[in-house]
């Protein structure tokens, strides 16, 4: 399994320079305030995401995968631990950025950066939950069609719901209030939860492929 | 006719110790290749085969000399030549979501050719190529016998009158490789003029008129097949092969 | 001799109708069995489900004496591969796979691996894609060697090298079986290539195998009849394999030679190669 994260990042390491312009243009945004710092992570780790697949497909590295021992039954789980250490690569590199950015900008509060990342975390987490077993499934070209769909659907469903509650739904302010302190903590492990899940998925998915 | 003077090729190569190195692919070639003509171009991987090619296709710049098509070049009339050639790569990639049929139109409207000259000539080369019965399936699902023909197809709509195929068999089986040479075959009767680089020496032996054979950038024999057996002392064109190799690069070599 | 690969009515259907069916294949250790057959004819698709890419819908494969459904990643770190057009990506350079493949292969030997990039001229710290086709073809076969498996299976490994570079790499084959634990199963469409190295041929045409016998014992039994038309209807229809009618003459492929000259005494009967054999089983009459 080793050998196929190293593919993995091996791939990133190597195709960084094309990704160059768009983490340069991200690092100055970064630097100014504090939004730009989710989405920067976000973006970069679904491109990069992507990116491996995309480089799988072309050179038709499955079928070579699949032929080499303990390549089917560690392929997805090699997937899954390769992203996850360049999404934290990402996350730190951007955590260290927003920080020089706070020092800059003489606005720079620790406790609030690491809650904004522990949510972006998630985000990207929730993102690759969704994603992965959706490009297993349809390949990297019609998955991105099912990501656009979902994260439409998501987006849609996810405002209507909110709208309704706002209107129907009085939360008491002391639930409110819980679920800003605990929904650091709880966020992300619910989303850990969705990870493993999409894992098994992706695993499932996988094992009945042909190359 | 086609005729090449001293074409050069200059690449740039970066070293590990990250020094630029200049070196030529090809180092001036020359040589002409008359109407109705089948001329083999031979040599080992990396001799300068597929960018000696490239140049004359038009897909490369050389750095000096001069591609005379017709006694035109390619500085002052790149389309007149484009129309009068075809380029096939045995590693082409072509349009997998197509039908043999919309590659075929597509690349007639390319070239210009006349709507209902189109549809008469995919007719006929489908005809001429057994292609009818898959030719309106995606290319995406033919066998690879299939879609080479389907490479060949669309480089006779234009019908050019120069053709110039670079590892057109590689890769393919004895009888789709068959096709391919009988075609060759049959547009040198018509008079056309081809350009033929392969790694099997026997079709070279099959089915060329003329032959030059390239190593490290430089023609190191060229002539008749016959020729080229007789001053090697060989009865085969593979053992001639290995023979001006071997002496071309003064290694001695095991067979 | 034991069994290097055993495959026992193996069949593996495609949606599109075509089905590889019913094979039953022995390979001996040992030595080099040379796989021919027209593109299509299923000789990757049988290379395929031997490796597990493909699942089979029935039959079973044992390979080194171990069943493949359940000592599938055992039996594979013994197994090289050089299949046609499927490798890791490109992007990747050379040195990185030595890392990628150290974490893979049990046995992986990074110095033997520097030592084939040596002997192939292949500079380490190259992308793979700015290889040519031929150095391409020897850095998979570079990576199938270096974990000392004790089986090759190779897909198309000489197509695209030029004379020279195919004879290096069908002596490092001839090489690698030298001793009698070793075997190779080599697909190709090359098969001047087989005549040079190939001790057992199998022939597979239409999904199904045709021929599996010794390479000397095919160029000792087949052999065309050159004849003219009236000729060839004289000729006992036993004997006839299948038949070619050309423009001016027949030829005729026959199965057992010694029989024939005797029996067939006033007419030319040619020495075969597998290449003609090969064209006269699929395209000759019957």
């Amino acid at each position: 399994m080793i050998g196929l994260i190293k593919k993995d990042l091996f791939i990133v390491a190597r195709s960084l320079r094309s990704l160059l312009v768009v983490i340069m243009v991200f690092s100055i945004l970064a630097l100014d305030g504090k939004s730009e710092f989710s989405f920067f992570c976000i973006y970069m780790s679904i491109a990069i995401m992507m990116s491996t697949f995309s480089y799988d497909e072309f050179n038709k590295s499955d079928a070579f995968i699949v032929a080499l021992p303990n390549g089917k039954t560690n392929a997805v789980k090699a997937k899954y631990v390769a992203t996850l250490i360049i999404e934290i690569i990402v996350l730190i590199f951007s955590f260290i950025l927003s920080v020089i950015g706070g020092i800059i900008g003489k606005n720079l509060d620790i406790l609030e950066l690491v809650e904004l990342s522990l949510y972006t975390l998630s985000g990207v987490l929730l993102t690759q939950a969704i994603f992965y077993p959706l490009i297993y499934k349809f390949g990297v070209e019609k998955g991105r069609i099912g990501i656009f769909i979902s994260i439409f659907s998501v987006a849609i469903l996810g405002n209507v719901i909110i709208n309704g509650l706002n209107f129907k739904l009085q939360i008491p302010n002391n639930v409110l209030t819980m679920l800003d302190v605990a929904g650091v903590y709880i966020f992300p492990m619910i989303v850990l939860g969705l990870l493993v899940l999409s894992y098994f998925l992706s695993k499932r998915i996988y094992s009945k492929k042909e190359f | 006719m086609l005729e090449v003077k001293d074409l050069r090729k200059k690449f740039v190569k970066i070293t590990k110790d990250k020094k630029k190195v200049e070196f030529y692919a090809d180092d001036g070639i020359s040589f002409k290749a008359e109407k109705g003509q089948v001329v083999g171009v031979l040599g080992p991987n990396g001799a300068g085969k597929t960018t000696l090619l490239r140049m004359i296709g038009g897909i490369l710049e050389p750095t000096e000399g001069t591609v005379l098509i017709d006694n035109l070049n390619y500085r002052d009339n790149e389309l007149e030549i484009k129309e009068r050639i075809a380029y096939l790569s045995g590693n082409t990639k072509i349009y997998n979501t197509l039908s043999c049929y919309e590659l075929m139109k597509m690349c007639g409207n390319i070239y210009g050719v006349s709507e209902k000259d189109l549809e008469k000539r995919i007719k006929d080369i489908s005809k001429k190529l057994n292609m009818e019965e898959f030719l309106y399936n995606k290319i995406g699902n033919l066998s690879t016998g299939q879609t080479q023909r389907v490479n060949i197809a669309r480089c006779l709509v234009h019908n050019p009158s120069y053709y110039i195929l670079d590892e057109a068999t590689s890769g393919l089986d004895i009888i789709s490789s068959q096709v391919i040479l009988n075609f060759i075959k049959e547009e040198k009767k018509k008079g056309k003029t081809i350009l033929y680089s392969t790694h099997y020496m026997e079709e070279a032996e099959n089915i060329c008129d003329y032959v030059i054979m390239i190593n490290k950038g430089v023609i190191i024999k060229e002539g008749t097949p016959e020729d080229i057996k007789k001053s090697t002392k060989v009865t085969n064109l593979r053992d001639a092969f290995f023979a001006l190799i071997d002496e071309s690069d003064g290694e001695v070599h095991e067979k | 001799m034991s069994s290097a690969i055993k495959i026992e009515n193996l069949v593996k259907k495609y949606e599109g109708g075509f089905t590889l069916g019913g094979i039953n294949i022995d390979i001996p250790e040992g030595i080099i069995v040379g796989l021919i057959g027209e593109n299509g004819a299923g000789k990757t698709t049988l290379v395929k489900s031997i490796l597990n890419i493909l699942k089979i819908d029935e039959g079973n494969i044992s390979i080194f004496g171990k069943d493949m459904n359940s000592y599938e990643d055992e039996i594979k770190e013994d197994i090289g591969i050089v299949l046609d057009d499927i490798f890791f990506p490109e992007v990747l350079l050379i040195k990185d796979l030595d890392s990628v493949f150290t974490g893979v292969y049990k046995n992986w030997d990074s110095s033997l691996f520097y030592k084939y990039l040596v002997d192939f001229k292949l500079d380490k710290n190259s992308k793979i894609k700015t290889l040519s086709k031929g150095m391409r073809k020897k850095l998979e076969i570079a990576c199938a060697l270096a974990h000392n498996p004790k089986l090759l299976i190779l897909d198309e490994p000489t197509s695209g090298l030029d004379p020279i570079v195919r004879n290096e790499v069908l002596d490092i084959f001839l090489k690698f079986i030298s001793d009698d634990e070793h075997t190779i199963l080599l697909s190709t469409h090359i098969t001047s290539d087989l005549e040079h190295i190939a001790d057992n041929i199998i022939f597979i045409n239409d999904g199904k195998v045709l021929l599996e016998d010794s390479r000397d014992n095919i160029l000792e039994q087949y052999a065309i009849i050159k004849c003219d038309k009236e000729y060839l209807n004289s000729i006992d229809k036993k004997d006839i394999v299948s038949y070619k009618k050309n423009k001016y003459d027949c030829e005729v492929l026959i199965k057992n030679q010694s029989l024939a000259r005797k029996k067939y005494k006033d007419c030319v009967i040619d020495k075969i190669t597998i290449e003609e054999l090969m064209i006269m089983m699929i395209k000759g009459e019957r």
